[in-house]
Order: C-alpha cells, then sequence, then structure tokens
C-alpha cells in the first residue's frame, strides 16, 4: 500500500547544504505556500488575520524569514473541528486519510496522496538508518498487517469512499522494510477482545508474547551474538523488559531501544499505562538489559512525529540533560514559536513545535504547521531555525478549560 | 515544599470519623460569633501582601494553575480584600432568613443590593448536617475558599464536619488556606478534611459518600453527574448541592454603548481567561448592527488593554492559537460574522447578527457581540439557555433594569450586576440562585435572584425603597 520510494519525481528535498537553506528547498516553499493560500480559503484568512497578504508570503521566503509565514494550528485537524473539508484537498478523487492515534479521543485526519505517503516513508527511513543496523529487531506495537487490516480501516473511514489508515502504519511498513529480522511480539488477546465486544466495546486487547517466549527469544540472540533492537512503543515495551528480574536477559551492549510517538504520559492510543520518567526507564533498561550505563546515548533512542506532518524527527539519549535530544529533519525547517508572542525563540528557550516542509502535503494544508507541544531549543541554525531540541512537553490539560462554578465576596 | 494529603481506603474513615468528632465537641461549645470570627481572621491573613502562605500561593499557584500571577493576585486572593466579611454574611443571611419567611415574591433590600424569590415555596426540614462533602473545581483560584462558610454556624447547635476534594488543577490553595485557619483556631481546621482522591475512586468515595449528609460539587455538567450517581447509590439520603456549567451575559442599553462601558466590560470577559461560570460570553448591544460592529471593534481595543496588564495564563497562551483560528474559521464560513481578534491572538470578539452563532462552548477570552432591537427581548433570548443561566450585567437605564430583573430571574438567572464587576459576587447574593447554608435544614425550593444596586448605581439603577 506504502511502496518505499524510488525513481525521480519523489523525494525529500533537503532543506540545507551545510548551514545555508537551499534555492531548490526555498523556491520549492514559495511555491507551496502560494498554492496553499489560493487553495485554501482558511490558510487565506488566518494569514490576513497575522497581516500577512500573498505577496508577503513570496517576501518572507525570498528573504528567508521563514518564521513570518503564518501556521496552521495542528488542532485544527481534529474530526470534532468540522474542518476537514476547509483544510484538505477534497475535489482531488485520490488520496489516503492518515489518522492519529486518538489519545484523546478524537483523532485528527490528513489527506496524502501517494507521494505524500512515500515522502512520510522515506523520512521514518531516514531516521531508521541513524540507528545501527541490528540482527533481530523485537516490535512491540500491534502489526503493520493489524494497522492496515479491513476491520481496522473501516473504523477509521470517513463517509467520502477514501482509504484511511492509522498513522502508525507508515512508521511500520518503514521498520519493516529497514529492520532485519522484524518480529512482532505482541498480540491481540482473542478472549478479552471478544469480552470486550460482549459488553459493546469493539476495540481489541492486545498481549506481549509471554515472559517466557520473550526470553527465549532473546536468549538465543545472546547464544548467537546477535544484536537486537527493541521498538516501538514505550507503553508495552517498558513494562515488557520490566517482567523480568536483573541478570535475566544481560543483552549487554548489543541491545539497542527505540521508541515513537509519544506515550510517557501514560496513555498513547488505546494504551494505557503509568506515566514513565524517562531517566527512571533509561536507568531501569540499562539494568535489566545489562546495557552498560554510559552507552546509553549510543543505545536509547527515540522519535518524535505527529499526524499533520510527514516529518520524523531522530533523537539519541543525553545523560546531561537526561531527555532524548533530536535533530530536526532535514527536509524541514523549524522553529519553536514563543507561545505569546509568536516569535521564534533560541537556544535555551522554550517554544511550540512549528514546522516547515513544501513536500507531503500535497493533499493538505500543511505547509507549516505548528504543534502545541512545547520543546526547548538546544541550538539553532545562523537563519534562528532550530537545530536540536529537547525536553518535548505535550499539552495538559488547561485549567481554564474546565468549566465549572464558583462564588466569590465582594473585594470592596 | 507543600505536600497534599491523600485520601486512601485505609485513611478514609479514620479522616471521616476524626473530623465528625472534632466538629461535634468544637460547634457545642463555640459561639457561632466566634467560629465567623476565627474564619474572617483567618481570610483577613490574607490581605497582608508579606503573609508567608500568599506569597506562596503566588509563587506557587501561576505554575500549577496556569493562571497568570496578576489574575491570582488580584482576582483569585481579591476575594479575601474586605473587611469582617464574616460578621455581614451572618447578618446578612438572618435578614435572608426573614424575607424567606415571608412571601419574599418583590425585590427587598438586603446588604447593598436587592433579592427576591421566584417560583413555588416549598416546605422540606432536614436535620442539621453532621458531615459536607465539597467537590471542588480548579477553574479559578481563591473562591473556592468560601465553600467553607456551608458548613459554620449561623446559630446555637449549628456547625459540621467539612471535607474537601481539592481540584486536580489546583491542589494547592486550599491547603495554605487550611493553613491560616489553623493559625488563628487550630480547633476549628480540626473539623475540615483538606485532599486529594482521584475522582471515581470507588474505594475512597464509598465511605465518603456514606457518611455524607451533603455533597457540594462544583464542575463539568458531567462530574457533577458522574458524583451525583456515585453518590446516590451509596447513600440514598444525601443531597446534591449541584453547581454546574454557567456562562454569563451582558445586556448594554443604547445609552450605554460609551467608552466607559467599553472599557469596564473586558472584566467581565476575560478573568479566569474565560473560564468562570460568571464570564461573560454575550454581549447583546440595542442597536443596528453597524453599532453593534463599532462596540466590538472598541471592546476588543479595551480587552488588549486589560490583557496588557492580565496576561493570559501559560497553558491558554499555547491553545490561544487554535482557539482564534477555530473562530476565524467560523467568521469565514458565515458572512454575517465579523471577528476582531488582535495580532497576538489573545482574545476574540465576534460580531454577528445570526441569533443562533455562539461560542460559549470556549473556554477563553471570546465573546460574541449581538445586536437587539430592545434590551427587552434579550431575557426571551437568553431564556433558552436557561439551565446555563446565572449572571447577567446590564448597563441600561434605571427604569429599565427592575422590568429587566424581573424578566431574568423569570428566566432563570440569579446574579443581576453592574457592568465591570460580573466577578464581584457578595456573601449576601445566592449561590446559583440558592442560599444554601439556609437549605441546609430548610429548602424553599424557590430560585433567588439578586440585584447589586452597589454596581447598579453605576449603571444608574436607583435602588427603590422598601
Amino acid at each position: 500500500m506504502i511502496e518505499k520510494p524510488q525513481g525521480p519525481g519523489v523525494s525529500n528535498l533537503a532543506a540545507r547544504r551545510g548551514e545555508e537553506l537551499t534555492l531548490e528547498f526555498m523556491s520549492s516553499c514559495e511555491t507551496a505556500l502560494l498554492a496553499q493560500y489560493d487553495r485554501f480559503e482558511l490558510y487565506g484568512a488566518l494569514c490576513k488575520q497575522s497581516g500577512v497578504h500573498r505577496d508577503d508570503l513570496s517576501t518572507a521566503v525570498r528573504n528567508r524569514d521563514l518564521a513570518r509565514v503564518p501556521s496552521i494550528p495542528t488542532g485544527l485537524f481534529k474530526r470534532s473541528k468540522s474542518l476537514l473539508a476547509d483544510l484538505n484537498d477534497l475535489e482531488q478523487p485520490d488520496g489516503t486519510w492518515t489518522a492519529s492515534s486518538s489519545t484523546s479521543g478524537d483523532p485528527s485526519y490528513v489527506l496524502r496522496s501517494d507521494d505524500d505517503l512515500r515522502i512520510m516513508l522515506e523520512s521514518y527511513l531516514a531516521a531508521y538508518s541513524k540507528t545501527p543496523g541490528t540482527d533481530l529487531t523485537l516490535v512491540l506495537s500491534p502489526s503493520h498487517t493489524f494497522a492496515t487490516s479491513k476491520n481496522v480501516v473501516r473504523r477509521l473511514e470517513l463517509d467520502d469512499g477514501r482509504r484511511a489508515l492509522p498513522q502508525y502504519a507508515v512508521p511500520l511498513r518503514g521498520a519493516e522494510s529497514h529492520f532485519h529480522d522484524l518480529r512482532y511480539v505482541v498480540r491481540i488477546d482473542m478472549l478479552r477482545t471478544l469480552s470486550n465486544m460482549i459488553v459493546g466495546n469493539r476495540r481489541p486487547v492486545f498481549r506481549t508474547e509471554s515472559r517466557t517466549a520473550l526470553r527465549k527469544l532473546l536468549a538465543k540472540a545472546k547464544r548467537n551474538g546477535l544484536s537486537v533492537t527493541l521498538c516501538p512503543n514505550v507503553l508495552l515495551l517498558y513494562p515488557a523488559v520490566m517482567r523480568y528480574d536483573i541478570g535475566e536477559l544481560e543483552l549487554g551492549d548489543r541491545a539497542f531501544v527505540l521508541t515513537g510517538a509519544g506515550g510517557w504520559g501514560g496513555k498513547k492510543g488505546i494504551f494505557n499505562g503509568e506515566p514513565i520518567d524517562k531517566r527512571t526507564y533509561v536507568a531501569d533498561l540499562c539494568t535489566r538489559l545489562g546495557i552498560p550505563r554510559g552507552m546509553a546515548k549510543e543505545r536509547f533512542f527515540d522519535i518524535y512525529a505527529f499526524t499533520e506532518n510527514h516529518a520524523a524527527h531522530f533523537g539519541s539519549w543525553s545523560d546531561d540533560l537526561s531527555d532524548f535530544v533530536f535533530e530536526t529533519a532535514g527536509d524541514t525547517v523549524v522553529y519553536a514559536m514563543n507561545p505569546q508572542t509568536g516569535k521564534p525563540v533560541g537556544p535555551g528557550e522554550v517554544g511550540m513545535f512549528s514546522v516547515i516542509s513544501p513536500t507531503g502535503c500535497e493533499r493538505t494544508a500543511g505547509v507549516c504547521v505548528v504543534q502545541d507541544d512545547l520543546v526547548k531549543v538546544i541550538d539553532s541554525y545562523r537563519d534562528g531555525s532550530v537545530k536540536r531540541f529537547t525536553g518535548v512537553r505535550r499539552t495538559e490539560s488547561s485549567a481554564g478549560a474546565s468549566a465549572g462554578c464558583a462564588y466569590s465576596m465582594d473585594g470592596d | 515544599m507543600i505536600s497534599v494529603p491523600v485520601l486512601t481506603a485505609d485513611n478514609v474513615r479514620k479522616v471521616v470519623d476524626t473530623i465528625l468528632l472534632n466538629a461535634e465537641d468544637y460547634f457545642q461549645r463555640t459561639a457561632p460569633a466566634e467560629v465567623l470570627a476565627a474564619m474572617s481572621n483567618a481570610s483577613s491573613r490574607w490581605c497582608n501582601p508579606t503573609y508567608g502562605p500568599r506569597e506562596t500561593a503566588l509563587a506557587v499557584l501561576p505554575k500549577t494553575t496556569g493562571f497568570s500571577y496578576e489574575m491570582i493576585q488580584d482576582f483569585g486572593l481579591g476575594v479575601f480584600q474586605m473587611s469582617g466579611p464574616l460578621e455581614r454574611f451572618g447578618s446578612s443571611l438572618q435578614q435572608i432568613r426573614e424575607h424567606r419567611r415571608s412571601d419574599g415574591d418583590h425585590f427587598a433590600p438586603v446588604d447593598k443590593g436587592l433579592v427576591k424569590a421566584f417560583g413555588t415555596k416549598i416546605e422540606e426540614r432536614h436535620e442539621y448536617p453532621s458531615l459536607i462533602t465539597h467537590v471542588l473545581s480548579g477553574n479559578v483560584v481563591g473562591y473556592t475558599a468560601l465553600t467553607l462558610l456551608m458548613g459554620l454556624p449561623l446559630n446555637a447547635g449549628e456547625g459540621c464536619a467539612q471535607l474537601v476534594k481539592l481540584p486536580r488543577e489546583d491542589p494547592v490553595f486550599m491547603l495554605l488556606y487550611g493553613q491560616s485557619i489553623e493559625e488563628v483556631s487550630p480547633e476549628l481546621r480540626r473539623t475540615m478534611a483538606i485532599g486529594y482522591w482521584r475522582g471515581g475512586s470507588q474505594d475512597v468515595e464509598r465511605h465518603v459518600f456514606r457518611r455524607t449528609d451533603i455533597i457540594d460539587v462544583l464542575g463539568s455538567d458531567t462530574t457533577i453527574s458522574s458524583v451525583a450517581a456515585a453518590a446516590k447509590k451509596a447513600n440514598r439520603q444525601v443531597r446534591v448541592f449541584a453547581h454546574g456549567h454557567k456562562t454569563g451575559f451582558a445586556i448594554i442599553g443604547h445609552d450605554s454603548l460609551d467608552s466607559g462601558t467599553t472599557g469596564a466590560l473586558p472584566m467581565d470577559i476575560c478573568q479566569w481567561d474565560g473560564g468562570a461560570c460568571f464570564d461573560v460570553k454575550t454581549v447583546y448591544v440595542e442597536g443596528n448592527v453597524e453599532a453593534a460592529a463599532d462596540f466590538a471593534r472598541r471592546l476588543s481595543a479595551a480587552m488588549i488593554e486589560f490583557g496588557a496588564k492580565y496576561p493570559i495564563g501559560e497553558q491558554l497562551q499555547r491553545s490561544k492559537w487554535q482557539l482564534t483560528a477555530e473562530i476565524l474559521a467560523s467568521t469565514m464560513r458565515n458572512r454575517d460574522v465579523q471577528a476582531f481578534v488582535p495580532p497576538d491572538r489573545s482574545h476574540a470578539v465576534v460580531c454577528s447578527a445570526d441569533p443562533d452563532y455562539e461560542l460559549v462552548g470556549h473556554p477563553f477570552r471570546t465573546v460574541v457581540v449581538k445586536p437587539v432591537s430592545s434590551v427587552h427581548v434579550v431575557p426571551e433570548l437568553i431564556g433558552r439557555r436557561r439551565e446555563a443561566l446565572q449572571t447577567v450585567v446590564v448597563a441600561v437605564g434605571g427604569d429599565d433594569v427592575l422590568q429587566l430583573a424581573e424578566a431574568l430571574g423569570t428566566r432563570g438567572a440569579s446574579n443581576i450586576h453592574g457592568v465591570g464587576k460580573g466577578g464581584y459576587f457578595e456573601l449576601w447574593e445566592p449561590r446559583d440562585g440558592k442560599y444554601e447554608s439556609l437549605d441546609l435544614t430548610a429548602p424553599d425550593g424557590r430560585h433567588w435572584v439578586s440585584l447589586c444596586t452597589a454596581e447598579a448605581a453605576s449603571a444608574g439603577i436607583a435602588t427603590p425603597s422598601a
């Protein structure tokens, strides 16, 4: 369904040569932004409200002042906002809806062309290529086959006859093509799924392979001197490893851990668990898997990505920061926006993650989107955009959002 | 370091038993005036800018609640900026008690305002409660201290134990306030337990609800339904005082479309970043569409000034980009709608002649301005949202106010204030149409409406002679 990119025509356009933004990237940005302005009235309205007119978009790009370009808040792509027709090009007959994991119960939907999907896939492949190749990959997540199964797809489909996919199908497809000897070690728990169905809950229940089965797999890998990658869902992966006693697994420096798509807060899509402290997680996994503590930087990886943009930003563990440090994907320009002013912030400061990329958004108003996740900038390019970031903080429920009531005294 | 006490299945029995015993002992031998004086004393400490718990609150609450320092300081802790309020509270309630005994069907003076009952009086008697449980919301700061007034004695033989469930969004303020009560009267403090448990924790709630006589719930309608259902399941006798989602309205007469009104109105729209029950979400302007649009434009400018003094809290700084974009999207679809959103997206004022256009679901500094041919058509319009009605701020001519108050009371409004005073409820005012301190033993079933003449004076209301 999603094919590995091949041949000319589809490519992830490198944003930079060295420090400098390339002419080709900037020219593509200008074309994509103007097309987005013309095709999506909502984007035009947001620009005008920010005092930015069509010509200003060109000027901003030509002046390499991409921070001036208004972004679309990713929350608008939530299904409940009823803006999908305003944000996606429904006039084109083709396209696949990609839907988020719906942690909030309100998934985001983005329409993507086949090329868009390939570009997203390519971005994941680029991220995966930054991990060392291993001999065995154990995937703690529902499988790609499950993600693209009729039941899942049907549940996600909107009423417009287009195909729909869960977003996580794309990274799984990439993982299948990139990693060696990839095995899914999460299964549907049929008994509990059927029990759930009886009480009207149609969501499947998953279980990790038994403690013994997983241990056998890892023991065999150890015996044969194989290197192993464990990935990607931290809410499944962490408890699965913590089931073992210290010294029971001991893969040593041949173990690698690659997480992605969040879940640190204790919830990701249908998966629930306790919030996970990253420092404790790394320490615990080092102990259980026998990874030398000093090698955590080369053994623990994470990918920051979200539905409304194709890019996968690769990160590796930093003992100094007790967090992952991410490099911005090579085909994007990223700013951390001061939430109050909307202006970009610099190294050491915290801002909302805002990303610009002219590719991967052929069918959607996704050239420039802003997530309400906060990130801390580690260092920036000369043009002020973000080179590396850390401290990804998801939006929590707003204090003011809890509708309720209280009464007060007069202050006289 | 502030540690939040957590109620668990293991300690809940002991906690409840202890406060019940302490309350029985303390209130039996302490005069009501002495209890109110102690609470007054605790509250007045918060007026001192160098008071320790106050300083702690100002250091901590902006981080835990997401509201700005300025907002918490002036509006949250501003609650305590009054001298001897609780003595007034006691005497005002005695006046109201008298008024309730009469037919109550006319606006009668109480303290600085007027009150009137709507609906049919019922005769019902209950034993004075032993335990009141307060389930608090976190949409505002400071005001929650006042919930404790409910269990204080107005007469000899009254006063009961109180259990406070802290809101997840603000688990700190009530603990600090409890510290002040401890300072002035450790014995009074021991009649109260203030702590947290995760809503829906059956082991804790089953026991709490079984022992509780009255549950006072502030929160979303969903919270109220689930608390009420769990409480009734555990204890069929329990009474639920519910304070659900409310929304404020403003009515501006054609003679009041001036800068004084637009200058004061942001206080009613932007306090608590638009998330408080009294925050105005719809302003009815007497005039045509052009007059309403002009008013909306000037209101937006005034809201910028308000925002400079009271910035949006950190949480909403992030979501404002999306919230205002949603509003712009809605205006794009509806050509009869005009939006005024400043470049920093700190608020949205929308002018719409469309009677169905609403923004009431937005917990943000948003408001819709609507033209009306006459202020007297407004009660009918807002009466459609009876379940959410509470505060209405008015700026109309003197004769019109009483007439409007009558009509608004009939439709379910309970607190009528002057412009700029929407958030300043006085102690003698009903709470969502009820006087719960009096309802503890004798609910009268009627809907009470207050008209604040102090505020009304600024809007040109003449106090009628009693």
